[in-house]
């Protein structure tokens, strides 16, 4: 019986494989700390981007309040995890307790924003998710014995799970030890959001995402998915802040804003809208973006590289680009970067995942 | 009292550049059914061509605004033309996030061209203030109420009248319809952008005449208009008047008392405020005050 | 033929009457089905066929009257009350999920006879494999009877016409429905296709003893397979009985007379 594996193809199973093997072997490899801080980064909010592409992707519903759950995900773990001594004092509980909590609360709270929001389709859901945004920016600031108010906070909790503290595995440094801590986190969520799209939850939203009144009336109730999948964003969104808070070391209110929103859509507009791997290579990308076009700035024309001369910033260009990237691959190839990666996965002639000309 | 009246008269201002940008939305969301998340992009080009072609070039205030708005009339189409007619036909998330990318580009280049810095947009009213009866408006503001004001009655006309208006009209109601009727869609689309443009210029100009000044986050009043539309509802042109006004005159209330009287709020409690209007507002009437009911089929 | 009085209706709807604003859509409309009756519903286009079947799946909210399926009420309730009554149907104009392949669609069918939650799901290993291999099993039964080997795995929006009115009708199957509502199964369909269709209908009919309920502008093809048939004009019954009682009845005669349908009968 096909479809029962994890794989569309052996071939993309042996990718996959290889991703793995890669990932695992990066902090050891490559030692470079900025390198390390990227991929860092970039596996922190690939959790996030998994998560949105499970509400967006496969049941449809737009959202740009994202970043207010990372918010509430990163104060949950500082709030939690971080010293008893701190100002702001935390509660110095371990990783087993504050990171799954991270991911529930927000949750949580997406199961009680998520009926009034669901009510609402596509021009009013975006507006009203992005003032979650704004009306979560206030909260953060002004519950200052949590968030630090706009001075902000430090993120110092407990890493360690048992015998292994991923604050330093052994003789490695800080970084490299975070890296498997994030990137196994990343495994959980992208392997988890792959079992959930491909069983009968999974099947469901995408039915809503597809046809809402069709699936009605086979039966699938909507609002429970819509909601599910509202929750299960939110949730992963949590956990995502509270990593991304983590790697940081430090995070304010305004680290929660609208910008952010946007670069977690732009991900998976850019890895693959309604897939899995799409989240993954759209973090990859959003967060890999900056340093490329560091990297090779003094050959790009226009651009300033002393701040008293004419021209871009750094940052500048690299807004632009992810500006005109959202733009490119929405109008030039809206599958994303994951239909290159099927396309390539799938050339041995397995043709068991369909070509889809469009994700929504 | 006379602070009620200050805040009612502020409020009423700001209020009514608030509903000048929600208008900018309302005509391209009746085209295309699309939040245009790009309108504060348009602001800003709209509002640095009117500083380049009055103080760079020395063209009379007024010619330049003139200039300015028909410049950024053309971008708006332009940018029609070579993107987002390519979106046609595309889920409406799709097409927001077009918009979304497009606003960030823009964000960008404006201050690559013109710097960070608050320009003064040398305007023929600068700070003069009036006087009613112990209450202080800045001269610019009655301005503000005067461009607001004819540009809502020529759109109303427009709709009501005109021969494109009346397109529009129809193709919010049934687009395939509208275009068996002869209606070119494409006109229509691109002409609505052509006139959330020209609105956004004047938006923009107002907001940075006087004391206001030109810089590149003066497009963030876009972001606190969205508020506005919802609570009007997309899709009418009253209903942004309507809810721009209630958007400006509850955040200058809020702003006026909330520190005195609720301060547990917060302070900047105000900026905020639109936003709590409009989740209250959605949660009893979840098309908005003004809305089609069919809108929220989206 | 089934028309055995003594069996126990499945469905009993009595004085149905829809009305959107002021046009009146159904004015009291009363049928019933026996089990394992195939039935049909014919009538002009717009004369309330569909809103027939529409009352019977919930997604319109009639008025007055009540429908009652083996004895609960469904007027009122949610579509997915309906189904989880045991009501499956087919839409018109095709009710497919576009992006989703020929296997999903049938398995979106199993929906309420698999209870696969969100986390299970995730964890994919005991609960959630064990369904997925249960009911994949049932779904490859109806690609075989439905002829859809070569598609199992197309998007089902990139599939031609004929081919997705059968997955649609698969779909409906796949829940195991005791009232089967099937909106113009032949619609657009060549002769030779819609012979197969028909004899599908017959034999799923005839095999699973599924009540059904058929509405179809193809009169020879309703009058050869249908038990019963009920007719409709302008939202009233106009005619029931068996295939031959309607083809003598002066009121549908005329009903089909009056107007260039007329020709069908």
């Amino acid at each position: 019986m096909d479809g029962l594996s994890l794989f569309a193809s052996r071939r993309s199973r042996n990718l996959t494989l290889a991703l793995i093997v890669g990932v695992a072997a990066y902090p050891l490899v490559v030692r470079s700390e900025l390198w390390l801080t990227v991929l860092l980064f970039v596996g922190a909010t690939a959790i996030g981007a998994v998560g949105l592409n499970l509400l967006t992707g496969f049941t449809g519903q737009v959202s740009l309040g994202h970043a207010f759950f990372l918010g509430l995900g990163a104060y949950t773990a500082c709030y939690l995890g971080n010293p008893t001594g701190g100002a702001p004092a935390g509660r110095g509980l371990p990783l087993f307790v504050w990171l799954p909590l991270a991911a529930l609360l927000p949750g949580l709270v997406g199961l009680v924003v998520g009926p009034a929001a669901l009510r609402l389709k596509g021009n009013y859901l975006a507006v009203v998710s992005l003032g979650l945004v704004f009306l979560g920016a206030h909260v953060f600031k002004q519950w200052s014995s949590v968030t630090g108010g706009s001075d902000g906070t430090s993120v110092a909790p407990s890493l360690a799970l048992g015998p292994v503290d991923f604050a330093g595995i052994g003789g490695l440094t800080r970084n490299q030890s975070l890296f498997f801590l994030v990137w196994g986190m990343v495994g959980l969520t992208t392997l988890g959001s792959r079992n959930l799209v491909r069983t009968r939850p999974g099947r469901a939203m995408q039915a809503v995402r597809d046809r809402e009144v069709a699936a009605e009336v086979i039966g699938v109730s909507v609002a429970r998915y819509k909601l599910g999948a509202f929750a299960i964003s939110s949730g992963l969104a949590g956990l995502s802040g509270a990593l991304y808070a983590v790697v940081l070391t430090y995070v304010e209110p305004g680290t929660w804003s609208l910008a952010l929103s946007i670069q977690f859509v732009a991900m998976i507009i850019v890895g693959g809208i309604g897939t899995t791997t799409g989240g993954v290579l759209g973090a990859l990308f959003v967060g890999g973006l900056p340093e490329v076009v560091r990297h090779y700035s003094a050959s790009i024309p226009f651009v300033a590289r002393t701040a008293s001369e004419r021209g871009l910033s750094l940052p500048q260009l690299n807004q632009i680009l992810f500006g005109l990237c959202i733009v490119g691959f929405l109008v030039l190839e809206p599958r994303g970067i994951a239909a290159l990666w099927a396309r390539a996965a799938h050339r041995s002639g397995e043709h068991r995942v369909q070509a889809r000309p469009h994700p929504l | 009292m006379t602070k009620l009246v200050e805040l009612i008269v502020s409020g009423t201002i700001r209020g009514a550049l608030y509903a000048l940008v929600a208008l900018g939305f309302v005509v391209i969301y009746k085209a295309t059914g699309v939040i245009n998340f790009a309108q504060g992009g348009l602001l800003l080009i709209g509002t640095y061509l009117t500083y380049n072609a009055h103080v760079t070039w020395g063209l009379p205030f007024w010619p330049a605004v003139g200039l300015a708005t028909a410049l950024t009339a053309l971008t708006g189409v332009a940018v029609e033309r070579t993107v987002l007619r390519r979106m046609a036909g595309q889920p409406v998330f799709a097409v927001i996030m077009v918009t979304l990318g497009l606003l960030i580009v823009v964000q960008q280049v404006v201050p690559a061209i013109w710097g960070y810095d608050r320009l003064n947009l040398d305007d023929p009213w600068g700070v003069r203030r009036l006087s009613f009866g112990g209450i202080h408006v800045d001269l610019k503001d009655v301005w503000a109420l005067a461009v607001v004001a004819v540009v809502l009655a020529a759109l109303f006309a427009f709709f009501r009248y005109g021969r494109y208006g009346l397109a529009m009209r129809a193709m919010a109601i049934d687009q395939e319809a509208a275009m068996a009727q002869g209606i070119s869609a494409r006109r229509v689309v691109a002409l609505s952008w052509g006139i959330a443009g020209a609105v956004a210029t004047l938006a923009g100009v107002m907001l940075a005449a006087g004391s206001g000044g030109v810089d590149p986050a003066k497009d963030v009043i876009a972001l606190a208009a969205f508020p506005a539309i919802i609570l009007g509802g997309l899709d009418s042109p009253v209903g942004a008047v309507v809810g721009g006004l209630a958007i400006g005159l509850s955040q200058a209330l809020t702003g006026g008392y909330q520190p005195d009287h609720a301060a547990f709020l917060g302070a900047g409690f105000d900026t905020v405020m639109p936003y709590v209007v409009m989740v209250l507002v959605l949660l009893a009437r979840p098309c908005g005050l003004f809305g089609t009911r069919d809108v929220v089929r989206a | 033929m089934s028309d055995d009085l003594t069996k126990a209706p499945v469905l009993e709807v009595e004085g149905l009457t829809l009305r959107f604003g002021g046009i009146t859509a159904l004015d009291r409309v009363s049928l019933d089905v026996r089990s394992g009756e195939l039935f049909a519903v014919i009538g002009p286009n717009g004369a309330g066929k569909t809103s027939i079947l529409n009352c019977l799946s919930c997604l319109h909210r009639p008025q007055e009257g009540s429908i009652r399926i083996e004895g609960n009420e469904l007027v009122g309730r949610r579509p997915m009350a309906a189904a989880r009554a045991g009501i499956a149907r087919t839409f018109q104009n095709l009710g497919l999920f576009p992006s989703l392949d020929v296997i999903d669609n049938l398995m979106l069918g199993r929906h309420q006879r698999t209870s696969t939650g969100f986390l299970a799901g995730a964890i994919w290993v005991g609960k959630a494999r064990r369904e997925e291999v249960l009911n994949r099993r049932r779904c490859e039964e109806l690609v075989e009877l439905l002829d859809l080997q070569p598609h199992r795995r197309a998007r089902v929006g990139a599939l031609a016409y004929g081919v997705q009115k059968r997955v649609e009708l698969g779909r409906a199957l796949a829940m195991e429905p005791r009232l089967l509502l099937l909106d113009e199964p032949v619609a657009g369909m060549d002769a030779e296709e819609t012979a197969d269709i028909a004899r599908l209908i017959v034999d799923v009919n005839a095999e699973l003893g599924l009540a059904m309920i058929l509405v179809e502008h193809d009169m020879a093809m309703v009058m050869g397979v249908a038990d019963r048939l009920l007719a409709v004009d302008f939202g009233r019954v106009i005619g029931s009985g068996t295939p031959a009682e309607i083809q003598a009845d002066p009121r549908v005669i005329e009903a089909y007379l009056g107007r260039p349908q007329g020709r069908v009968l």
